[in-house]
């Protein structure tokens, strides 16, 4: 692969990279865990670099790369732990213990502690399809990265703003 | 996305927050991306493709000496042990094969749903693989001997390598019967130890291939996935 290749990756890295951090944020099981899957996602970025048609958009692209490892990674690590044990632990992708997570205070921080309860009871493409959704990816777009239609996109985000909102009143409850 | 909810709206706001650090942090995955550039990595993208491709080439030569064995094999009795384990070796084959086409279609920048339903399928194939191969190998055992043991030493020997007098027709039938009995055995020991077991992680990886549970498993995820799709 040519240097000037290698310089264009690494300036898109420069420009995306917080994004791939919350992806792996977002589907990593533990801090050293989201290490490794976040190395697994820019080895799979770096392989398929090459292929990437330019006159397309960059963040698309490295959102179904990056998405397709980090599910495939998870199903790899949370496959093992479903079938083998009897209980499974909850994911959790905003774990404060680790030092990857901006120690935050008051209403962010208890946005994101409700956040994170709310990914823990998703599936892997729900996951996928909040995170797109608080990147402000259009609609056009996340049906592209996930491969649904608009429409659908649409359902299932109202979907997930009913369970925020019973999520939300369960703990108003409590 | 003007009918957003207001509580939507807040979590991005939160989720916003958290690039500050990532920001911060961006010097080590620039250093990552320019040990990737150097090939220090690379190495870590070796998967599992290489495996059907192995299993293609050990069964492909496995099966030419079977076929092999069908001119020079001493007893009427070996032939159904060997025809037993052509088709055997021709069916792990085929799905070596199916395998490779699926591994070598995969493009892992596709749409998530599509590659994420064919690594599944791909995943799909080798459970039941592995799960049928691993129940029948109490019966396989026998016929593989045969075929392995007999082939080789009347190819290299001839006649004056007597190996009926070792695999008799009785010894043969034997073998094959108990083989069948323990199958049926291991499937019923595997079904019930399954939810029961508790030790290495090896082990209950194997319980549960032979209970056919990771197969149930991988059959799941794709009905999820099938789910999500519909909406």
């Amino acid at each position: 692969m040519p240097d000037s290749n290698e310089d264009d990756f690494t300036a898109l890295l420069a420009e995306h990279g917080p994004s791939l951090r919350k992806v792996t944020l977002t589907y990593g099981v533990s801090a050293e865990d989201r290490e490794d899957l976040h190395q697994e996602i820019l080895v799979q970025l770096w392989r398929s670099f090459a292929s990437h048609d330019r006159t397309r958009p960059f963040a698309t692209w490295m959102y179904r790369v990056a998405l397709n490892v980090a599910i495939s990674h998870v199903r790899r690590v949370v496959r093992g732990r479903r079938i083998f044990t009897a209980v499974e632990p909850p994911l959790d992708p905003l774990d404060p213990r680790t030092n990857e997570v901006p120690t935050t205070e008051g209403p962010t921080a208890e946005r994101l502690s409700i956040l994170q309860r709310l990914m823990a009871g998703l599936d892997e493409w729900d996951r996928a399809l909040l995170l797109l959704h608080l990147e402000e990816r259009s609609y056009r777009e996340i049906a592209d990265v996930l491969g649904l239609s608009e429409s659908n996109v649409g359902t299932r985000l109202s979907r997930l703003r009913q369970r925020l909102r019973d999520l939300t009143d369960k703990e108003m409850k409590r | 996305m003007n009918d957003d909810s207001i509580e939507l709206h807040d979590l991005k706001a939160a989720w916003a927050r958290l690039e500050e650090r990532f920001d911060v942090n961006f010097g080590k995955v620039e250093r990552i991306a320019r040990e990737l550039a150097t090939d220090k990595t690379r190495t870590l993208v070796r998967r599992a493709t290489w495996l059907p491709w192995a299993e293609l080439v050990t069964n492909g030569l496995g099966l030419i000496l079977v076929v092999a064995g069908f001119s020079v094999s001493g007893s009427v009795v070996y032939l159904p042990c060997l025809g037993f384990v052509a088709v055997v070796l021709a069916g792990l084959m085929g799905s070596a094969i199916a395998q490779i086409v699926m591994l070598t279609g995969l493009d892992p920048a596709s749409p998530v749903l599509t590659a994420q339903r064919q690594l599944a399928r791909v995943s799909a194939l080798r459970i039941g693989e592995w799960k049928w191969v691993l129940l029948l190998s109490p019966v396989l055992w026998t016929p593989f001997l045969v075929a392995f043991v007999e082939v080789p030493l009347r190819l290299l020997a001839g006649d004056a390598m007597n190996t009926t007098v070792v695999f008799t027709s009785r010894w043969v039938q034997l073998s094959l019967l108990v083989g069948a009995v323990m199958s049926g055995l291991l499937y019923g020991l595997s079904r019930w130890l399954a939810a029961r077991l508790a030790g290495t992680s090896f082990l209950r990886s194997l319980v549960d291939d032979l209970a056919g549970r990771r197969l149930v498993a991988a059959r799941e995820f794709l009905l999820r996935l099938d789910g999500f799709e519909r909406g």
